[in-house]
């Protein structure tokens, strides 16, 4: 296990991820590099030793009390503390990117990446256009200044595809009604109904990893998983990237569930012309199942409001979606309500009228 | 000579009165007319009594008319002919007892004719037969005042006009209080609940994302089975909705009128007995 940092072969600076272009760029001279020319590159080694829990004096404890791990920074030799799942980070000290190489390989060696598309600044401006459109928000809440903390991180997620043979049956209605003179004849015919075929689901995803705040990160989502590419280290270079603590075999019970959720409805929605319809059986067989292990891009922002409150808030590092609580103006709340309270009642009232 | 002219003065005098109609005056007038002598002394009093009341409640002019002979045109003619000639204002009614064709008949005038609608007047006379059947005419009078009493007391009760002659139909654009209520409420409940769903998806209280799972989904079906078990047929007959009001079927809330005597909007209703 080891813990690498990029170095440019022309002037030992850090090299970086750039999203907006997809090379690698340095910080000092400005060298530009491809995906291919990185990895001839051999990048600079730390060291890295774990400490077991309770004896570092200047580990802090992490809130599981396990052991921290202490890296040595490439560039400046420092100690780097991290929690067990980071993956890639920054010094503390020297602020240079370092990627811890054994928790991104072996068993933790992601299938699949989508590496950040969105940069840093185009992060920062999209996030500003996007609440500068909310019409709720008191006017000018928002500037740059006040983001207080913008990091692109990897989330580690499992990706589960299923293939299964399904069959549902049940029985449904169908009524014709029709007249004679005086009398309605209302005819109810009934039938058996059944339904079965092979159904394959791909794209369903979890988060893998325990500390997240959910919510936050679930509803960035989707992500386009058909835009993938094969993982390198590199890409983590300049960002924040954390490994899965929670394994395929914890979501197997949801996905199954899921998977079936969905097989049935498919199959029910092949059920038409009918005016009742009753699932009374279902019955699933799986044939094929896979889990990926993939690390998704997400920016997570920190605002600070001028009165002291913070506000989260996370962006789809590939698409772009923003998701996070946006403060309220009390006061467009109040006149919107004003002014839909009296469009409504006067129309009510001209109704009231007029009937 | 001289009186002959006085009474040349005074004929005239009335006649100018008689021509210009009735005058609008704040206060209504009532009366009785015993014609056909159905009345005690005592009872002419009492129902002058309630007739009064009714007058300076309202401020419009009732009457209530008895006579054998209603001169050929008909009891309602007769009524409207009655209170043309008796008037002050423009609104009021005439409860009227015509012996020769043993009719009870109601015509009301002005807004007299959104109080009493044919509803109202229907069971003003069922109430009012059940005296005329006994011969009390002073309990017929009295029952119609009380009614009408009430009647005006709750209100307009009209939502629409049916004008005899024309077949037309005119509805009365107006707005109850409970209308308005009703509006506020409406209004209140939508601005909440703008509100309420705005604040929710600022405090982000809802789940956006859900899972396409069209379109991450191949479904090939291989098994398809309709299969019919069984048939059955019910039937029941249609209620028919059987339209029994005269006057057009309108409903309750219309208020039937025409044109009558002088050119002045009648309402009313009649009843044998």
């Amino acid at each position: 296990m080891s813990i690498l940092s990029y170095k440019c072969p022309n002037c030992g600076g850090e090299l970086v991820f750039e999203p907006d272009s997809g090379n690698y760029v340095c910080h000092f001279c400005r060298s530009v590099f491809t995906q291919q020319q990185l990895d001839e590159l051999t990048p600079k080694q730390g060291s890295e030793q774990k400490i077991p829990a309770g004896e570092a004096d200047d580990a802090p404890e992490t809130p599981e009390g396990a052991g921290a791990v202490v890296y040595n920074c490439p560039s400046c030799g420092a100690q780097i503390v991290t929690d067990e799942t980071t993956a890639a980070t920054f010094c503390y000290y020297c602020h240079n990117p370092v990627v811890l190489e054994g928790r991104v390989s072996g068993d933790f060696l992601p299938d699949k990446i989508i590496p950040f598309k969105i940069g840093r600044e185009s992060a920062v401006s999209k996030f500003l256009e996007y609440v500068s459109k909310k019409k709720f928000v008191p006017r000018a809440f928002f500037n740059e200044e006040q983001i207080e903390k913008m990091t692109g991180v990897y989330y580690p997620y499992w990706v589960y595809n299923s293939s299964m043979d399904s069959e549902i049956d049940g029985t449904a209605t169908r009524i014709r009604v029709w007249r004679v003179g005086d009398t309605e004849y209302t005819e109810t015919s009934r039938y058996e109904v059944a339904r079965g075929g092979r159904i394959s689901l791909d794209s369903i995803t979890r988060n893998a990893l325990r500390k997240t705040d959910r919510q936050l990160v679930e509803n960035v989502q989707p992500f386009d998983l058909s835009r993938t590419e094969k993982f390198s280290m590199g890409y983590l270079s300049g960002f924040v990237a954390e490994k899965r603590d929670m394994e395929k075999a914890e979501f197997s019970d949801s996905v199954h569930e899921e998977t079936r959720k969905y097989a049935a409805s498919l199959l029910k929605e092949t059920i038409k012309g009918y005016g009742t319809v009753h699932v009374d059986h279902e019955d699933n067989k799986m044939l094929e199942e896979q889990f990926s292990y993939v690390l998704l891009p997400v920016w997570v922002l920190t605002y600070r409001s001028r009165a002291g409150k913070i506000f989260y808030y996370a962006m789809n590092g590939q698409t772009g979606q923003i998701y996070g609580e946006l403060p309220l103006d009390g006061k467009k709340v109040g006149i919107l309500s004003s002014l839909i309270f009296l469009i409504v009642s006067v129309a009510a009232m001209i109704f009231g009228y007029f009937m | 000579m001289k009186r002959i002219r006085k009474n040349i003065v005074s004929c005239l005098c009335l006649w100018l009165f008689v021509l210009t109609g009735c005058m609008t005056v704040a206060a209504g007038t009532g009366g009785i007319d015993d014609g056909a002598s159905l009345l005690s002394g005592s009872e002419m009093a009492k129902v002058s009594e309630k007739l009064n009341e009714l007058v300076s409640e309202t401020g419009y002019d009732f009457f209530a008319v008895t006579t054998d002979d209603n001169g050929g045109d008909g009891p309602r003619a007769y009524a409207e002919d009655y209170f043309n000639a008796h008037c002050s204002g423009d609104d009021g009614a005439v409860f009227l007892i015509d012996m020769g064709e043993r009719t009870m008949q109601i015509v009301t005038a002005g807004k007299m004719i959104y109080y009493l609608t044919d509803e109202r007047i229907d069971r003003t006379l069922d109430r009012a037969y059940d005296y005329a059947a006994d011969g009390d005419y002073a309990g017929v009078f009295e029952s119609m005042i009380s009614d009408t009493k009430g009647y005006v007391a709750s209100g307009t009760g009209a939502d629409h006009l049916y004008n005899e002659d024309t077949g037309e139909i005119i509805k009365i654009r107006s707005l109850t209080f409970s209308e308005i209520g009703i509006s506020l409420l409406l209004g209140l409940v939508s601005a909440a609940g703008a509100a309420l769903a705005v604040i929710a998806s600022y405090r982000m209280k809802f789940s956006k994302y859900i899972f396409d799972y069209h379109k991450h989904s191949k479904l090939s079906l291989s098994d398809e089975r309709d299969v019919l078990i069984g048939k059955s047929v019910t039937h029941r007959r249609i209620p028919r909705n059987d339209s029994t009001r005269g006057g057009g079927g309108h409903g309750s809330g219309g208020s039937t009128f025409h044109v009558g005597s002088g050119g002045r909007s009648f309402g009313g209703g009649s009843r044998k007995f």
